[in-house]
């Protein structure tokens, strides 16, 4: 009695902007709708996909995702929930979120685009625009004068 | 490599999976990936050199508006005053939710949300029940703010609504109107009642409430009214009037009831008339049923406190759902399906399930238990997947008191063994018979008090050899008296 895997599954072999080449299960690949509709107009048959918005870096937490998703059962709730949390705590560079979230909308990954969606939220919940604007590096692009009337216009929200 | 001797029939079969999971192991995933040419830890690493400039403003509106979407409509008016960017992003947010919000506030928003504004989809309203302790002087009464709120939000073009009150109303009228457009309703109450209305809402097609006073004519009425309903979910709603609920619909597909008893003490009677049933969801329900038709059912989980559950009732259930694909049961339903003497076989004639593809059981890997497993796989010629769950012994279901009946093998120092020689044989046989379509089976311990169970085992049949159907029936065996002694 042999303890196997069996692996005559498809691959196919994706490449970042950077040039970084992955090669993954055909399985894995096609939990991205947009790599999924490529395979399936017979992109994928010879070379490399060219991922032009992604970089290695965020493509390889992406297949991270990618496998542990394809890989678990149904059945497994429980277990890829908190393997989901460790993963974006992983992620906790407000940076790599949202490359994260770029790379997930491109891709066409919904678990993964509402995973880091919803971490997004629960950073921007409960905080001060000026800590939002400091966490994300935005700049206050408002006049005092502006900043004043857009308060006014939503005073009820403020209140 | 050797030809399988296996009939043609059989060959065919190959191909599908039986799968058997213990759905509570605690071990990372037994399922190793595939290696890949980059060396990416199995364990989530997200490397924090950043190169890149990307901030939360380099994000589409589309994605913006997803995030804000996600947050209470007061944090994300609140964002507003982030920069110009986010200035009027609000506008455009498809969900207006207002949990814990101020009636002003809630007023306020929906009356000074921009009219040239997209069409909300969403909204949620939690109504505050204290609201004359805050001293308002407002004359209006809860009813009118919230059949103004309804009435907003249906201007706003809301699909979906949801509702979680906590003082006795009246069900808003304005949806029962031509006007009412809204077609997901989600109704929660905590210490209340709700007035249901005379007229039903014609535009629903999904309607979910909860904890929800009801009498039966009123729920019957509702549901017959309801021509477009295609969605009922009914969870933890309660009258002690209950004698007859009648569920009669030609357009529902999908019918959940939750922790309900309907009548003194389960006496009731709940009728379900749905031809075009596809999904049924019943968990801890006490009632006598009388299933009309439900001709059409595909799939079906059913989950009852042992407790007032007689043989016979698990019988009538099991013969209604000889027919679905997908079935989610508990560990006694399909103890009826062993030939036994300990009721009257002339009661219960077990059917043939052969449709069904996947299995759910809920389990306590009782002697008992692996026997009617043994008996379902004869009974399912086309069984593709058994998923084995641990039965939850929570103090909310009542400990089984038949203790030779149901030895709680996991949980106690019992010692496992068939009853017999004989009726292994028949287990073995069975899985044998079977092993023609098995491909893999994952056996994974649960946790022996504080310690950690052992990796999950994998086993691959070999589709080359005939011999590894029986080398790992043998394993299966061997493993699981070793983990149990």
């Amino acid at each position: 009695m042999s303890i196997t895997t069996e692996n005559n599954e498809k691959m196919i072999t994706l490449m970042s902007s950077d040039g970084e080449e992955f090669v993954v299960e055909e399985a894995v690949a096609a939990q991205s709708q947009t790599i999924k509709h490529l395979i399936e107009d017979g992109c994928s048959t010879e070379g490399s996909i060219p991922l032009p918005n992604v970089t290695g870096r965020v493509l390889s937490e992406v297949i991270q995702y990618c496998k542990k998703h394809s890989s678990s059962d149904d059945k497994e709730e429980k277990e890829l929930e908190a393997w989901d949390a460790e993963f974006v705590k992983a992620a906790d560079d407000h940076v790599a979120l949202t490359d994260l979230m770029m790379a997930a909308n491109f891709l066409d990954i919904k678990g993964l685009l509402d995973l880091v969606a919803q971490t997004l939220a629960n950073m921007i919940t409960g905080k001060s625009p000026e800590e939002v604007r400091r966490m994300w590096n935005i700049k206050n692009d408002f006049t005092p004068e502006e900043a004043e009337k857009v308060r006014k216009e939503n005073q009820w929200a403020f209140e | 490599m050797l030809e399988p001797e296996y009939p043609q029939s059989i060959i065919v079969l190959t191909h599908s999976l039986l799968h058997i999971v213990n759905k509570y192991k605690t071990a990372t995933s037994s399922i190793s990936p595939p290696p890949t040419t980059t060396t990416a830890a199995t364990t989530p690493t997200i490397t924090t050199t950043t190169t890149t400039t990307k901030t939360l403003n380099d994000l589409p509106d589309d994605i913006l508006l997803g995030i804000l979407s996600l947050l209470p409509t007061k944090a994300s008016i609140q964002t507003s005053i982030i920069s110009r960017r986010w200035r009027h992003l609000w506008h455009r947010v498809p969900c207006l939710l207002f949990p814990e919000a101020s009636k002003q506030f809630i007023h306020r928003t929906l009356i000074l949300r921009p009219h040239d504004s997209p069409p909300v989809h969403k909204v949620f309203i939690q109504y505050e029940s204290d609201y004359e302790a805050t001293g308002e002087k407002d004359c209006r009464s809860p009813q009118h703010d919230l059949e103004s709120w309804v009435n907003c939000a249906i201007h706003c073009g809301v699909q979906e609504l949801e509702l979680e009150l906590s003082r006795g109303l009246r069900f808003p009228a304005v949806l029962t109107t031509p006007r009412g457009r809204v077609r997901v309703l989600r109704i929660t109450l905590s210490q209340c009642c709700l007035k249901m209305p005379c007229h039903s809402p014609k535009s629903l097609t999904s309607l979910v409430l909860h904890k929800v006073e009801l009498r039966d004519k009123y729920l019957s009425e509702l549901v017959s009214g309801c021509v477009n309903l295609e969605k009922l979910c009914l969870d933890q709603c309660r009258s002690n009037e209950f004698f007859k609920v009648e569920i009669c619909s030609v357009m529902l597909k999908e019918l959940v009831f939750k922790f309900m008893s309907f009548g003194y003490y389960g006496r009731g009677c709940l009728v379900i008339d749905c031809p075009n049933l596809y999904s049924l969801t019943m968990i801890n329900i006490d009632a006598k049923y009388d299933f009309k038709d439900i001709s059409g059912l595909i799939e079906a989980r059913v989950y009852f406190s042992q407790k007032d559950w007689s043989m016979e009732r698990w019988a009538t259930i099991m013969k209604l759902l000889s027919n679905v694909k997908h079935l989610a049961i508990q560990n006694w339903g399909i103890q009826l399906l062993i030939p036994s003497d300990s009721y009257d076989p002339a009661m219960f004639d077990p059917p043939f399930f052969y449709n069904l593809k996947h299995l759910e059981i809920e389990t306590d890997y009782s002697k008992f238990d692996m026997l009617a497993m043994a008996s379902l796989l004869a009974l399912s010629p086309y069984l593709e997947t058994i998923v084995l769950e641990q039965r939850k012994t929570s103090k909310d279901s009542p400990e089984h008191e038949d203790k030779n009946q149901m030895q709680l093998l996991l949980n106690k120092p019992v010692h496992f063994s068939l009853p017999s020689l004989k009726v292994e044989a028949i287990f073995i046989s069975h899985l044998i018979q079977h092993g023609a379509v098995l491909e893999k089976i994952i056996l994974s311990p649960p946790p022996i008090g504080e310690v950690s169970p052992r990796p999950p085992v994998i086993l691959h049949r070999e589709f080359s050899q005939q011999g590894n159907v029986f080398a790992f029936v043998t394993l299966f065996y061997y493993y699981f008296s070793r983990n149990l002694s």
